[in-house]
């Protein structure tokens, strides 16, 4: 099953191991295995920091939500593709 | 709240009084005042600078983050900047620091994180707040040996080598080596060179210990007495002008109300280094304009170094033969039965082991004699008030 099709349904936490600096509006972020650090701006920072426990892509999204006072529908699709991003560099992982 | 208004004084120029005031953001007792506007461009770049030098880019970008110290987009971006540069470098080592503890630990050799690391996780409201320059760690004496050779054995190398072989277990403050990737690691056997170094009782260090995690991994910490007394070493007895994040770690420790005076002192009576605390914490409150009187700050203030105190810690803000004027002093403090292997040790130091240079017999006999009558010249001076 790809990523893509899975995303909506597992639930999704952040990778262990990685080293962090977190300012709020912005986090610096190296994996264990990977010598380049990541840079996640306010909207990255704002999933990564909510994935210290498992969520799914509608709660996640649901949680941003409340947050920014917007429609959980409304940002649903630019919620997914940010944990595609977040998973692509190798910050979350599936539960 | 107290002020105590003698400790209040301004220690410096404007520029370095801003980066004190810095140094204390998130301090609710500091009496510094920020600025009403955005400094103009070369004040600026003058405080950025020296942030970075002083690895105060956190506190920094916490003040303006936090609304204190205004700026102009431009510095805004400037500011963004330089922050995301420290956390790179600061998340490399602390990774590095895992790594490494894991390391000697495979090896049975144990460790204690001092300093950075450690300080940012525990002592600090975030670990951003709190920069760190090098990885430190805190070595059995029994255990340095081997500590060094797996460094060696790992692609790090020794800038400057032990004098004689078994001088780093018996006498030594440790080692610094440097990774291929450049960063530096300090192998402490104790707190500092000289004269204080020495009468720590090593057992103190590795009586209790404060375990924290950094990414899912654990790592140890000094307890937060001992930590306390680390930070007043690096601020009284290091840089010859003491840096601000030291200095901002006694504050964080003596305000958090973490740590126990009664015990501090204690350990510091025990220790001899009563005056190195009172200094640096004298300094501390002065720097950071820190208006609260706790009981450590009041003893601090009323403390009276005896004549020897004031000459042992200036011994340390010497320039010139200060490495071989604070080993003489050290003499001092050592069992006669270790006095004449210390001595011989510095005096005539095995071939090849001052960083590479090669000293004649002429020329180590000078250097000894240099360091014995620098020793006793200075002896007869007067004590300093205060050097730290």
């Amino acid at each position: 099953m790809s990523v893509e099709t899975s995303v909506g349904t597992e639930r999704w936490v952040r990778r262990a191991g990685v080293f962090h600096r977190d300012r709020g509006d912005r986090i610096v972020a190296l994996r264990p295995d990977d010598d380049n650090a990541v840079v996640l701006d306010a909207t990255a920072a704002a999933m990564w920091r909510r994935l210290n426990q498992g969520r799914t892509l509608g709660e996640l999204a649901a949680s941003l939500a409340e947050q920014f006072g917007v429609a959980a529908q409304d940002i649903e699709a630019d919620v997914e593709a940010g944990l595609l991003a977040l998973h692509e560099a190798g910050l979350v992982t599936r539960r | 709240m107290t002020t105590a208004a003698a400790d209040l004084l301004p220690l410096a120029e404007p520029s370095a009084r801003l980066l004190e005031t810095v140094a204390s953001h998130g301090l609710l007792g500091s009496l510094h005042e920020w600025p009403k506007e955005p400094l103009a461009v070369p004040e600026f770049d003058v405080l950025l600078a020296e942030a970075r030098r002083q690895r105060l880019v956190g506190l920094l970008t916490r003040s303006a983050v936090d609304g204190r110290l205004p700026l102009t987009p431009e510095q805004e971006l400037a500011v963004d900047e330089a922050w995301t540069e420290a956390m790179r470098w600061n998340v490399h080592l602390e990774r590095a620091t895992v790594r490494m503890v894991d390391e000697l630990g495979a090896q049975g050799i144990e460790t204690r994180n001092l300093k950075g690391v450690a300080a940012a996780h525990l002592d600090y409201p975030d670990p951003s707040w709190r920069q760190s320059s090098d990885i430190d760690l805190l070595v059995r004496p029994d255990q340095i040996d081997a500590a060094a050779r797996h460094l060696a054995d790992h692609g790090f190398t020794r800038p400057v080598a032990e004098p004689r072989p078994g001088f780093d277990r018996r006498f030594g403050k440790g080692a610094t080596f440097v990774a291929e990737t450049g960063f530096e690691l300090d192998l402490h056997r104790t707190f500092a060179m000289g004269p204080f170094g020495l009468t720590i009782r090593i057992e103190d260090l590795w009586a209790d210990a404060q375990p924290f995690r950094v990414a899912g991994h654990q790592l140890t910490a000094l307890v937060p007495e001992l930590r306390l007394v680390h930070a007043c070493f690096h601020t009284a007895l290091g840089d010859r002008v003491p840096r601000l994040v030291p200095q901002r770690d006694i504050a964080q420790l003596v305000l958090s109300g973490q740590v126990d005076p009664l015990a501090v002192r204690d350990l510091a009576r025990r220790w001899g280094c009563e005056v190195v605390l009172a200094a640096a914490i004298r300094r501390s409150w002065r720097s950071l304009a820190i208006a609260d009187a706790t009981a450590l700050s009041e003893w601090a203030r009323k403390y009276q170094p005896s004549p020897e105190e004031g000459r042992a810690l200036a011994a340390y803000h010497k320039d010139g033969a200060k490495y071989a004027e604070l080993s003489w002093l050290a003499l001092k403090t050592l069992p006669l039965t270790e006095r004449l292997t210390f001595g011989w040790s510095l005096a005539f130091p095995s071939s090849g082991r001052l960083g590479g240079r090669e000293l004649t017999l002429q020329q180590r006999v000078q250097r000894a004699a240099r360091g014995w009558s620098g020793s006793k010249r200075r002896g007869s001076e007067p004590p300093a008030e205060e050097t730290a």
